[in-house]
């Protein structure tokens, strides 16, 4: 069982209510979810759609052939044309459900007097969503207290009063059921975006200070965590820009507070010298960068995979880092946790390379398991240092024990000139060298850490990708298991190879799979292993590759 | 140079000896013990000074970055006493939007700025506080950006503390100093010093003839009579409090920064007090 289900209107429509409205029903009918959000960069007019992947078995893409569509205004029917290729597709057996009064016309149609009624019950017309709302939940054979539930649920309680004799009658207006969905047992499954999924383990990891300025797709983390600011004491800071931002990241972290920073890839541009900051005072910094298309402004509300070589390569000079790439929330999750740990540990700045499809996309992942989360700040003990303290005192690992100030009486000095142990500053070129090893050789370590990438599927032609090209890769060799295979990773630096390189040698194709024009990630792989992936397949109109685009690319070279 | 048994990377002659003079005289006659102190700074000659203290924890990032660093580490430890050190290229210039959203925060942090109007460490290009005209190694054809006045712009901007002290006059640096660290809020001290080698306008004797004690009545509580103070400039600088607004602090205004450890102590291991963000998700 799988259906897709699309409501799209305008900016300022209510979409989003219907969405929500939907999706609470169908998650607490026992389904799993995946809902995509794809809208323009304004705040009314444009396009506005929510699309609804309904299954019963766990899915982490979007399906884009619609079994149901509601349009809410007639001016968004163009974008979503049969072979339109970017936006969820009309196909022969769409099922549509439309006001009577939106002058919508469309075969298949079910023309519904979902204002008029609306206006005539409550006085407004824009209570027509939630009309809709209940002939959907006859169409997909959803009882009516399941709906009512739902918008008890989601719709703000000022409105349930005159809101649900709307529902109900919408729910009692002569629509065919066209599918009868059960009532399933789903326990111990969560609905979650990654940008939620992040701010939460956030807090889990003992996040105290968020510093940050808006910027779509980075600013779900932050809206996330400022909602829970009070409850679990969490400074929340917008700062003045990014570069502020950053610094705060440094400043808050170097003084003993787990810091967060969410951004997308222009703000990330603004931070890259406060990165290199905490790379030279050895400041372990977590950084969000949730991607979305580019040069410049680009798209601002679509998505991409394009930030990889930049993140790689941000910031002037030579220093370790760590850059994952989530594959779902659930993975954003894990991600972010330890993210927090290895950058306390190694006294590194980590990245996680989000997107818009994972920081806006709801999924119903599998929730956590709190009891498998073991903190550690990783700040030196007493015992476990040398007296008189030196920040950087030099070691084998090259990781030096971290005390912050006032965790004991010792003072605690850090300089983004280059430093002797002490960290005063040496323009001493022994010294020089002696550093440069020093902070170079935590990478040794930290690569040991690591997971191997995921691998996937028995066929002889392998598919290579990362982060949240996961749940299109997974579906795709699923559905082909004899022709392909797929590895897979989620931590892109440091680049773990030999997994790799054994699945490379016993393939007959590889090919990259990137949500980029650039096939970036095979770029890193020939960089680091000297082996160049001939093919490559990549998707950059801003929209989150399907299983159904890549089967379509894949029928092009012939490979299935 | 060596001085303190420290090879000082200033010139001899340089404004900022009189500065380290009067800082390690701030710290050493203070009840707040060494370690509890933060320095922070950007980059330039000026930035340098917190690697010339001793006992002191230091934080020198950023050319223009300081502000925000030191902010958001006086907010992960309210028990830091946290003192900036910067130039006037780093603070007025480069850093120029982090001080007014300092200004405004009002973190309970202390700014000093080495004010010589000149970029030292650079080799002589203009500062925001260069005077019209001046001719440089960059601005060849003299100075045409009308110089930047830090003292009326944080009157403007109702800065919390605001202050232009001199490094000809040891007591009164330290004493402004100590104002500055004692107020509650953000504080600002304007330092003019002489930059012996690139500044052969703005001297240590130009800057003594007309350096002049605010008087013993002056109210630093008015902000209009402040406004009026901070625009003089010229044959007489007045030197002094010019403006205080004692007001609650960032720090006072947040309720997560309550009566509780400083942020930084607060260290939760307890995984069941998580389960309501994920029931929230469910």
């Amino acid at each position: 069982m799988d259906i897709t289900l699309t409501i799209s209107g305008e900016a300022g429509q209510g979409v989003k209510t219907l969405g929500s409205l939907a999706a609470r029903t169908l998650f607490d009918r026992g389904y799993f979810i995946v809902q995509d959000e794809s809208y323009h960069s304004r705040i009314r007019g444009g396009l506005d759609a929510i699309t609804l992947r309904v299954s019963d078995r766990e899915r982490h893409a979007m399906r884009p052939q619609m079994d149901v569509f509601i349009p809410l205004a007639s001016s968004v029917l163009p974008y979503h044309a049969a072979g339109n290729g970017h936006e969820a597709e009309l196909g022969p057996g769409t099922r549509v459900l439309c006001d009577s009064a939106s002058g919508i016309d469309l075969p298949g149609e079910v023309s519904l007097p979902a204002s008029e009624r609306a206006t005539a019950l409550t006085g407004d017309a824009r209570a027509a969503n939630v009309f809709l709302f209940g002939a959907l939940c006859r169409m997909l054979g959803i009882p009516l207290d399941q709906a009512t539930a739902a918008a008890r649920n989601v719709l703000p309680q000022r409105l349930q009063e005159t809101n649900l004799p709307v529902l109900a009658e919408g729910y009692a207006q002569p629509v065919m059921e066209a599918w009868s969905l059960p009532e399933r047992r789903l326990s111990g499954y969560v609905l979650a975006n990654a940008s939620q999924a992040i701010g939460a383990a956030a807090i889990v990891a003992g996040v105290r200070f968020y510093s940050g300025y808006p910027m779509t797709p980075g600013s779900g983390i932050m809206n996330y965590l400022a909602a829970h600011a009070e409850q679990y004491g969490i400074v929340v800071e917008q700062a003045e820009d990014e570069i502020a931002a950053a610094n705060m990241a440094v400043g808050a972290s170097y003084a003993g507070v787990r810091q967060m920073v969410s951004t997308s890839g222009g703000g990330f541009a603004l931070m890259v010298e406060a990165l290199s900051l905490a790379g030279m005072t050895e400041t372990p910094i977590v950084i969000v960068d949730a991607q979305r298309p580019a040069p410049a402004t680009g798209l601002p509300t679509r998505t991409e995979q394009a930030d990889l070589w930049y993140v790689l390569q941000a910031g002037h000079g030579e220093f370790v880092r760590m850059v994952s790439a989530p594959r779902t929330p659930e993975d954003a999750f894990d991600l972010t946790l330890k993210a927090y740990d290895l950058s306390s540990k190694y006294q590194i700045p980590a990245i996680i390379l989000s997107d818009q499809q994972l920081a806006d996309t709801l999924v119903t992942v599998r929730r956590w398991d709190l009891g498998d989360v073991h903190l550690n700040r990783h700040l030196a003990e007493q015992g476990t240092y040398q007296e008189p303290y030196q920040r950087y005192a030099l070691t084998p690992s090259g990781v030096s024990p971290r005390l912050v100030p006032m965790q004991t009486e010792w003072p605690v000095v850090a300089d983004s000139d280059e430093h002797d142990e002490s960290g005063h500053l040496s323009e001493d070129l022994d010294n020089r060298e002696r550093m440069v090893e020093k902070r170079l050789r935590r990478q040794r370590d930290l690569l040991m850490e690591l997971d191997d990438p995921l691998v996937l599927g028995g066929g002889p032609t392998l598919l290579v990708g990362w982060g949240s090209s996961f749940g299109a890769l997974e579906e795709l060799v699923q559905e082909y298991p004899a022709d392909l295979r797929l590895v897979h990773f989620n931590e892109v630096w440091p680049l773990k190879t030999e997994r790799l390189l054994a699945e490379m040698s016993q393939a007959r194709m590889v090919i990259a799979v990137e949500g980029n024009a650039t096939a970036q990630f095979a770029g890193l792989i020939a960089r680091e292993t000297g082996q160049r992936i001939e093919h490559t397949l990549g998707r950059w109109d801003g929209r989150p590759l399907t299983a159904a685009f890549i089967e379509r690319r894949l029928h092009d070279m012939e490979v299935i | 140079m060596w001085k303190n048994g420290m090879d000082i990377a200033w010139c001899p002659g340089c404004g900022n000896f009189a500065l380290l003079d009067a800082v390690n005289r701030l710290v050493e006659s203070s009840d707040i013990p060494r370690s509890h102190f933060l320095y922070v700074s950007g980059i330039g000659q000026a930035a340098k000074l917190p690697l010339y203290l001793k006992g002191v924890n230091v934080l020198d990032g950023l050319h223009g970055r300081a502000l925000p660093a030191a902010q958001a580490a006086k907010i992960a430890n309210r028990e830091l006493t946290v003192v900036v050190h910067s130039g006037d290229g780093c603070n007025y210039g480069e850093g120029g939007n982090h001080l007014l959203a300092a200004i405004r925060r009002n973190v309970d942090i202390t700014l000093i700025v080495h004010d010589n109007q000149v970029y030292g460490l650079t080799k002589g290009q203009a500062s925001p506080t260069t005077a019209l005209g001046t001719t440089t190694v960059a601005q060849t054809l003299g100075v045409m950006l009308e110089p930047f006045n830090p003292m009326a712009a944080a009157v403007a901007l109702d800065c919390s503390f605001v202050a232009r002290t001199f490094v000809g006059d040891q007591d009164h640096l330290v004493s402004t100093m100590r104002a500055a660290m004692h107020h509650h809020g953000f504080s600002l001290v304007d330092v003019l010093q002489q930059c012996v080698t690139f500044n052969r306008v703005n001297t240590f004797g130009w800057y003594k003839e007309r350096v002049q004690s605010l008087p013993d009545d002056y109210d630093p509580t008015d902000r209009e009579a402040a406004f009026k103070t901070a625009l003089e400039w010229g044959d007489h600088i007045p030197i002094g409090v010019l403006y205080t607004h004692e007001r609650p602090s960032y720090e006072d205004l947040h309720p997560v920064l309550d009566d509780q450890p400083p942020l930084w102590q607060r260290w939760n291991t307890d995984m069941a007090a998580y389960t309501p963000l994920l029931d929230e998700l469910a």
